[in-house]
């Protein structure tokens, strides 16, 4: 990004300052400490509900009991503790639509994100290291991916090739390879250089080797950034889908289907379109805050600025 | 003269940009069903399919309807609509101005209220406000468009009755789709606005700014802020992918008329040359606002003239 270009050679100055200013005492090992405890616990959370859902969700999502339908949440008027967040149209639990909602919402964004994120570091290699025309080529396929309204190109692909899961991880994995790609490549650029490279090209070692033993692991710090802030996305994206009608289908539960479902009834049943929402909004959340930490922690002044865009 | 270079690059990057997008729709769209069966009436016999399929240009090879595609294209004919019977670059034109009146009050929103509380939280790093400020901008980064978009109808239109649930008429009906599309703009502009401040504030010419006996108001506002607003520029040019994208769904969301909701609609009714000429304006759109984005950068920046952002 051109802005990372122009701040490169003000560098010095800034560190500088920054060293300058973070000398005096302030108090900030709270707030780092909270941000992954977050992240740990909606993490859990998570986990858990993807493995076990039939041990934690009170109903099954699609049970569907008419006579219970659009029922408020245990502490409103007219709710019951037999449905502890309500109930939607259908009469189907929403707690339990939640609870398994957790499953494809899951294991949709981490395929996705590890397809493309795989893709995306391995051209990011290639480019970083090789450079010439194929360095030109993935910079200017990412510059124009990552400006492009991508929400746009996924809802045609989704429109027309059809509403599967497959395709929907492919559409999702497509949407994560830049940002892998450009902080690899720029990684790798600055490694190249260094002497550690040259000394493993100098007893002999093949590119092969040089780029999966010596610069693979010089990245992955960068990499675990990336990756979180990357799951937060593909979460947002994939639920975005769902909600258009364009994402994961119906009996799968799926917390974007059922903001989507239930929106009609708002006015009157707000409670089925809270919890799925609030749930999206907190993985999310946890996967934000989790990046920012590690950046923190692994790079307190270089990479605030890049990531912060 | 050179920036008659610029401006000469730009539109052809611009043109090429264009016929990128164009074709990757045309595939798209292309890749599955037959337009002919959508439109053709229930029980309709092989003939009438035919004949639908000769009036739609579809019984020639995917090479000439691709040639003519692009050369109606040119011309600004982009086929007519199969469900209006009305040429699908009319409708879509009609319906732009409502999506650029809403992508512009929320871009505008955004930078309104980010630069101001960037700065705040910059100049009061580590205080409680800056704690609240950057907690906050988190939040909106994570909070989805559809929900947060939702939530604010609950209680903004149905429980309080301050403002109109959904549509277009008077400046009350923008107000929660504006809010609600900047959210995230808002969010990431107030977190580069604190970073680029706290950088520039720590660089050497602030200094000597203030070892000159400078106060701090006119240290902040005549020489800081300035460069400051640099990657802010940057930035609010790279989001407007994420603002388009952000527009289908608050569109939807808030049952706002245009473009971004009328594609979803299209698709529902497999209206392929209304997604067409939609997507393509909207790409058309967003590229020359990117482009003019860019020559604004430059002029700002003298420093990246003649380099490759």
């Amino acid at each position: 990004m051109s802005h990372a270009d122009i701040s490169a050679p003000a560098r010095p100055a800034a560190v500088q300052a920054a060293l300058a200013v973070d000398s005096s005492p302030r108090p900030r090992r709270r707030r780092l400490t909270l941000k992954p405890l977050f992240g740990v616990v909606v993490g859990t959370a998570l986990l858990l509900a993807t493995l076990f859902p039939g041990q934690i969700a009170p109903a099954s999502p699609t049970d569907q009991q008419l006579v219970e339908r659009l029922r408020p949440a245990a502490w409103m008027d007219g709710g019951t503790t037999g449905h502890l967040l309500g109930t939607d149209s259908l009469g189907r639990d929403v707690c339990s639509r939640v609870i398994y909602g957790a499953r494809t919402t899951f294991l949709v964004a981490l395929v996705s994100s590890l397809i493309g994120g795989i893709g995306g570091t391995g051209l990011g290699l290639l480019a970083g290291y090789h450079g010439g025309v194929l360095d030109e080529l993935v910079r200017k396929l990412v510059d124009m991916q990552l400006a492009f309204p991508y929400l746009l190109l996924a809802i045609s692909v989704m429109a027309v090739a059809g509403r599967s899961l497959p395709i929907l991880v492919v559409v999702l994995a497509l949407s994560s390879w830049p940002a892998f790609a450009r902080i690899v490549r720029g990684e790798v650029l600055s490694l190249r250089e260094r002497q550690f490279i040259e000394g493993a090209r100098a007893i002999g070692c093949d590119d092969r080797r040089i780029v999966l033993a010596h610069v693979l692991p010089g990245v992955s710090a960068a990499l675990c950034v990336v990756w979180s802030f990357d799951l937060a996305r593909v979460v947002v994206l994939e639920s975005s889908l769902s909600f258009l009608g364009l994402g994961v289908q119906p009996p799968t539960p799926s917390w974007g289907m059922d903001l989507s479902e239930s929106r009609q009834f708002l006015q009157i049943a707000y409670w089925t379109v809270l919890f799925p929402g609030l749930a999206i909004s907190l993985v999310v959340l946890a996967a934000n805050l989790v990046g920012d930490w590690v950046r923190d922690v692994l790079d307190p002044i270089v990479n605030r600025n890049r990531a912060a865009a | 003269m050179a920036w008659l270079g610029e401006v000469g690059r730009a539109l052809g990057h611009l043109l090429i940009v264009m016929l990128g997008t164009a074709s990757l729709v045309f595939v798209v769209l292309r890749l599955t069903g037959d337009p002919a069966m959508m439109v053709a009436p229930p029980g309709a016999t092989l003939d009438d399919l035919a004949a639908i399929r000769r009036e739609l240009g579809l019984d020639h090879s995917i090479g000439v309807q691709y040639v003519e595609f692009l050369r109606k294209l040119a011309v600004g004919d982009l086929a007519e609509s199969f469900r209006y019977r009305r040429p699908a670059l009319e409708i879509v034109s009609e319906r732009a101005v409502a999506t650029v009146q809403l992508a512009l009050v929320a871009q505008l929103l955004a930078i309104a209220v980010a630069i101001p509380l960037g700065v705040i939280a910059a100049i009061r790093r580590d205080s409680w406000i800056d704690g609240a400020l950057t907690g906050l901008a988190t939040l909106g980064q994570s909070i989805p468009h559809f929900w947060l978009g939702l939530m604010a109808i609950v209680v903004f239109a149905v429980h309080l009755g301050w403002l109109p649930t959904s549509g277009r008429g008077g400046w009350l009906h923008l107000v929660l789709p504006a809010i609600t599309l900047s959210s995230y703009s808002m969010a990431s502009l107030t977190r580069l606005m604190r970073s680029s401040v706290l950088e520039v504030l720590g660089s050497d010419y602030i200094r000597t700014a203030r070892a000159k006996g400078l106060g701090a108001g006119p240290v902040l506002f005549k020489h800081a802020l300035k460069n400051a607003m640099i990657p802010v520029v940057t930035l609010t040019g790279l989001q407007l992918g994420v603002l388009l994208s952000g527009a289908v769904i608050v569109e939807t969301v808030f049952a706002w008329p245009g473009v971004g909701r009328l594609i979803i609609e299209a698709i529902h009714t497999r209206d392929y040359p209304l997604v067409q000429a939609g997507v393509v304006l909207m790409a058309l759109l967003f590229v020359v606002v990117n482009q003019g984005v860019d020559l604004c950068y430059r002029w700002l920046d003298p420093r990246m003239a003649g380099r490759r952002g």
